[in-house]
């Protein structure tokens, strides 16, 4: 069934469609960030994951649209929807089989973008675990408040530590508020950089270590800071291939697709074709373009060498499998329904 | 003979929808079908020949009533092979070649492969598609659609074939060969329920008609009894017009009605065979 199935058929257009437009979108991938004016002759790899998401978003989209116009069950009074009804058996008539197809499509087209194309647009090598260190108590430093304690993961190695903190306006005179890293009463880092404006990064480099709380420290300068969630991440020494990476972020970005098309799935009882393409071409455009994780932070963190293997990515990309699950449990339910 | 087909007291009617009153599609009828013949079913626009073959086909499930189809539910899965639909619009998957389209419909019924490949050469050799067979569907003609959609009910060697319109778009060739088609069906035992426009289609190839008036049964019978009248009447070749003048005027002395004395003329179906017949045998420039 599989080999001559709509699973076949769906694959098979999915790919003569959508082969084209994803390569000529990786071509232009390649060629945005050389067209970007860059700061001090360097583009940041961070700033190139809107380029790297690009093949992604419109294999995505040619994928998910093809699927829905192809197989005549995902929408009311569809050219044959009887003939395919009357012969398709399984719980969702092929659309099941449609899905899959598409989503294979999908991966078998941006695979080798994703292994190729990280490391033209300027992505380490090489990844690390990164990990958001969360303040203990009252995030501000200032001379009535010397330190911050932020808690860290335990069992890791860490190697550096990242700042980005708001800085606020002072009492008295202006002068650039100087720090100094601490970990289990010893110094981790000195001699950093005096912050002197908001988002300002400071990156601290230390011998590989262990621990699980670290201390911020005034130590000289009269701006307060205000470090905001996000403000303070660690990185790990364990180096890994970043293509790992890139694998997973390219299995990220079949969420979305697989969200639109489950909806479309169960949208497609009620309503006809354009109100379904509608629906699936919106629910895309919300879960890529518009910024909900983990489609944009996946890449972001691919281009930036950040780990993405953890409980953080799977519960990001939760929600976005929840509502795809009970779409197609209610599109089962519905079809049960409707039948008798 | 079993009944291919049994219905009691079986109803149809789409609910209410908006401003949209309800409309009773099927009024409750009862019907028995005797396996091993070709059956036309008549009747006007929306008297309601499709819905009762999307009954049948498992596709709509009737508001009351009970229905039995080769003594099954008409929605079972193990009638998904021994009873074959045709629909009457556009056929799905138009990225498909005409092989490809059946490949798929004969791994939809669970045909082997190999079984599957064989039939449908077979069959598209029959319909007249072979040298079209790895043609998309999106090149094809309505007739060469209508004739691949009837290859695709016939994949699976069904008992029982639901046709809707099947020769709607046909040249008088094709409408031909569907019928040779069906009667060979018909000799190979299968039933076969036939919803037409074409009259003289179903008087030259079915052996009972129903006729649907308003989604009621109006009339049911063998051809025979259904167009036979009382009167008898007369049918004369070969004679110039004096003679014909002549036996004219004998039937009207006998009491009879001459009706016309007209030039004998060729009908047009005929002239049609005619001309694509001798189109056919000249040479191809």
């Amino acid at each position: 069934m599989t080999g001559r199935g709509p699973f076949r058929i769906v694959l098979r257009d999915c790919l003569a469609k959508a082969t084209v437009p994803t390569l000529l979108a990786a071509a232009a991938a390649v060629a945005w960030p050389r067209l970007q004016p860059a700061t001090g002759g360097v583009v940041a790899p961070g700033a190139s994951a809107p380029a790297l998401a690009l093949p992604f978003l419109i294999a995505a989209f040619v994928c998910s649209l093809r699927t829905v116009r192809i197989w005549p069950l995902f929408a009311l009074q569809r050219p044959g929807a009887d003939f395919v009804q009357r012969l398709q058996g399984g719980p969702w008539r092929g659309r099941g089989a449609a899905i899959a197809a598409a989503l294979t499509a999908q991966l078998l087209l941006t695979m080798p973008v994703a292994l190729l194309l990280p490391g033209w647009l300027g992505a380490p090598a090489l990844a690390h675990t990164t990990a958001t260190l969360v303040a203990v108590g009252d995030p501000r430093l200032d001379r009535g408040h010397p330190q911050v304690t932020f808690r860290a993961p335990a069992d890791v190695t860490w190697q550096r530590i990242a700042l980005r903190a708001v800085v606020m306006l002072p009492d008295g005179p202006v002068r650039p508020t100087r720090l100094s890293l601490q970990a289990g009463g010893s110094e981790l880092a000195g001699g950093l950089a005096p912050v002197g404006e908001t988002g300002q990064r400071l990156v601290a480099t230390f011998p590989p270590r262990q621990f699980t709380q670290v201390e911020v420290a005034l130590v000289d300068g009269t701006l307060p800071l205000y470090f905001p969630p996000g403000a303070v991440e660690a990185l790990s020494i364990e180096d890994r291939d970043n293509r790992g990476n890139a694998a997973l972020a390219a299995l990220i970005a079949l969420l979305p697709t697989f969200t639109a098309l489950a909806l479309a799935c169960l949208v497609g009882f009620v309503a006809a074709l354009p109100t379904v393409t509608t629906v699936a071409a919106s629910l895309l455009f919300v879960t890529t373009v518009g910024g909900v994780e983990p489609f944009g932070g996946a890449f972001r963190a691919v281009m930036r060498g950040e780990w993405l293997f953890g409980w953080e990515v799977f519960a990001a990309g939760l929600p976005l499998l929840t509502l795809g699950s009970l779409a197609m449990a209610l599109a089962m339910v519905a079809r049960t329904r409707l039948r008798a | 003979m079993a009944a291919a087909i049994s219905a009691q007291q079986l109803a149809v009617t789409f609910a209410r929808r908006g401003r949209t009153a309800a409309v009773a599609a099927l009024q409750p009828l009862d019907l028995e079908i005797a396996s091993g013949q070709i059956v036309g079913l008549l009747g006007p626009n929306g008297s309601g020949k499709t819905t009762l073959l999307r009954v049948l086909a498992g596709l709509q499930a009737p508001t009351s009533g009970t229905v039995t189809v080769l003594g099954q539910a008409p929605g079972a899965k193990v009638l998904r092979a021994r009873v074959a639909y045709q629909p009457e619009g556009p056929l799905p998957l138009d990225t498909l070649s005409a092989l490809q389209f059946l490949q798929y419909v004969g791994a939809a019924v669970d045909l082997p492969n190999a079984r599957a490949d064989a039939r449908a050469a077979a069959l598209l050799q029959r319909l007249g598609l072979e040298s079209a067979g790895r043609r998309s569907l999106r090149t094809f003609s309505t007739g060469m659609l209508k004739r691949l959609n009837l290859a695709a009910a016939l994949l699976p060697e069904p008992e029982l074939l639901l046709l809707d319109e099947p020769t709607s778009g046909l040249d008088p060739a094709g409408c031909e060969l569907v019928g040779e088609i069906l009667q060979e069906q018909r000799a190979a035992g299968v039933t076969v329920l036939l919803a037409s426009h074409h009259l003289l289609e179903v008087e030259a190839i079915c052996d009972e008609v129903l006729v649907l008036e308003r989604g009621r049964l109006a009339a049911r019978g063998r051809l025979g009894d259904l167009l036979a009248t009382d009167a008898w009447s007369l049918v004369v070749r070969g004679l110039d017009l004096p003679a014909m003048e002549r036996l004219g005027a004998a039937a009207s002395a006998a009491g009879g009605e001459v009706l016309r004395i007209e030039r004998g003329r060729e009908h047009l179906y005929a002239l049609f065979r005619r001309l694509a017949r001798a189109s056919d045998a000249e040479p191809r420039r």
